[in-house]
């Protein structure tokens, strides 16, 4: 048995009393472990192919390392053997195929880690940088109104769903990850909210566009008679342009922005 | 339909030793020809900032709640250690966490807590730190307070709490376990929905279906409440399981 094992399994053996920092150790080598020896499910076709690896892996850690290491000086399983790491995420990748037949459904995305910090910002609605759609559509949208109307919705949200959307969902690729707005504005059940919103879809992602108008963004977006529907989506982004551009008005109005520079 | 997560059989393994199943065989000793490649095995880089988001966040949540051992209270969300595997290598067990209602006779009554929201009906409390009384995020085994899913259960002088719910919440937990209207919201197994409830906002999922693929669950969670309840007894009428820890006398 090698150092390196030695010290995987030390922590392992230790993982109901890890700091930070020892956890941060422990997912680097555990994710390393599965690199070194891969499991061949790992990049079936069904789990969303090689994109989806790393989202697998998360959800492996956090359901079958983390998790069970709750209760201190009580781990059932204290020792780790070379081989277990692999079988376990193994099972784990096994069971994703049998309820991806069982329900018969898209394959995950790959770029779903419950949240939307490696996504573009329409991420599930298309690629924001694609070539410009037709917009005939837009001839239909009263864009002063749908603007007005986007006004009224954030001046009557609370400071978290502006921050989420100026600093986040609109700010394209140097938005901030939702994990850093929350630790810097203290925003509890960050990630719920995130949901609530609209702009983390539920592991698994969003199946349908009709799903996503439980979220406050859909019922804005239905409220103001945009359809849900694939059909309609230059009029969703349209609608999302003029929400962001009140986002980033709004954003500045209440001088969030600078409340995340102070320490 | 959202695939819910994690699959019922990832769920199922998780609490395999609490139910007396025996999905979770133990892997095999390592033999020469089967050893891992550990010639690798170096961590490219130590910086926590690499971490993902939703890794970090995990890791955070749980390192701010560390359960403090203490005389249980009403209210408490109190975790149990899975019953020991024996020196083999099983696959890990999940604890079980349950909330705190009253003290009766010499058992400690209360409700099981799930920490798969995917799965959450109507009746299930989604924990958010607003229901917490240090206002923090929960831990991720915290999901969410089964209202439906009572436990009966005799506890030693100290136990493991992680949170505490706050009174109202408590208070909500307790109305929606009275509740046996379903809420008109429409089905939709892997959503939650904010409701109403005591002139308090709160999170639960939806109602069932009929053939609803959150069933499974429903019997696996209802099948664990029943295990650590007490007593217990196997089919041929052995106590099974009786305390946790050492039992007040």
């Amino acid at each position: 048995m090698t150092g390196d094992f030695q010290e995987l399994a030390d922590l392992w053996a230790r993982r109901t009393r890890l700091s930070r920092e020892e956890w941060a150790r422990l997912y680097l080598l555990v994710n390393h472990v599965l690199t070194v020896n891969p499991v061949s499910q790992e990049r079936a076709p069904a789990l969303g192919g090689p994109a989806a690896v790393d989202h697998l892996r998360q959800s492996f850690f956090v359901d079958k390392v983390l998790l069970p290491a709750t209760v201190p000086d009580a781990d059932p399983n204290p020792n780790l053997t070379l081989r277990a790491l692999p079988v376990f995420y193994r099972r784990y990748l096994l069971d994703q195929l049998r309820a991806n037949q069982r329900h018969k459904t898209e394959p995950l995305p790959a770029d779903d880690d419950g949240r939307m910090t490696e996504h573009n910002r329409f991420g599930w609605l298309g690629e924001i940088d694609s070539d410009c759609e037709c917009l005939d559509d837009l001839n239909e949208v009263d864009s002063c109104a749908l603007q007005d109307s986007a006004r009224r919705f954030l001046l009557g949200e609370q400071d978290w769903v502006v921050i989420y959307l100026a600093l986040h969902f609109c700010h394209g690729r140097e938005r901030l990850p939702l994990s850093r707005i929350q630790r810097q504005y203290r925003i509890a059940s960050y990630h719920y909210k995130a949901r609530e919103l609209g702009i983390a879809p539920p592991r698994g992602g969003y199946t349908s566009l009709s799903q996503f108008a439980d979220t406050l963004i859909g019922r804005w977006l239905t409220g103001n008679d945009i359809a849900l529907e694939e059909n309609n989506l230059s009029v969703i982004r349209h609608a999302f342009d003029l929400l962001c551009m009140e986002a980033f008005s709004e954003c500045d109005r209440r001088e969030l922005s600078e409340q995340a520079a102070e320490p | 339909m959202i695939l819910l997560q994690p699959p019922i059989e990832t769920i199922e393994r998780a609490y395999a030793a609490w139910l007396g199943k025996s999905t979770v065989e133990p892997v095999e000793a390592d033999s020469d020809s089967e050893l891992l490649n550990v010639a690798e095995l170096k961590a490219a880089g130590f910086d926590t900032e690499t971490l993902p988001d939703f890794v970090s966040d995990a890791i955070d949540r749980q390192l701010q709640a560390r359960p403090i051992l203490r005389a249980p209270q009403v209210g408490d969300l109190i975790v149990l250690a899975p019953p020991h595997g024996g020196d083999e290598c099983i696959e890990p067990q999940q604890p079980v966490a349950i909330v705190l209602d009253a003290p009766e006779d010499r058992c400690w009554t209360g409700w099981l807590v799930g920490s798969h929201i995917d799965y959450a009906g109507d009746r299930d409390l989604v924990v958010d730190a607003t229901l917490l009384e240090k206002g923090i995020d929960p831990v991720p085994l915290a999901g969410m307070v089964m209202s439906w899913n009572r436990v009966a259960l005799r506890l030693p002088a100290e136990v493991h709490v992680m949170h505490r719910l706050t009174p109202q919440a408590l208070e909500a937990v307790r109305t929606l376990a009275r509740q046996t209207q379903p809420p008109e919201t429409a089905p939709a197994p892997g959503r939650m929905c904010t409701r109403e409830l005591n002139d308090q906002v709160i999170v639960t999922g939806t109602p069932y279906l009929r053939d609803d693929p959150r069933t499974s669950y429903l019997r696996l969670t209802r099948e664990l409440a029943r295990r650590i309840s007490v007593p217990e007894y196997d089919d041929q009428g052995a106590q099974w399981r009786l305390d946790h820890g050492d039992p007040e006398p």
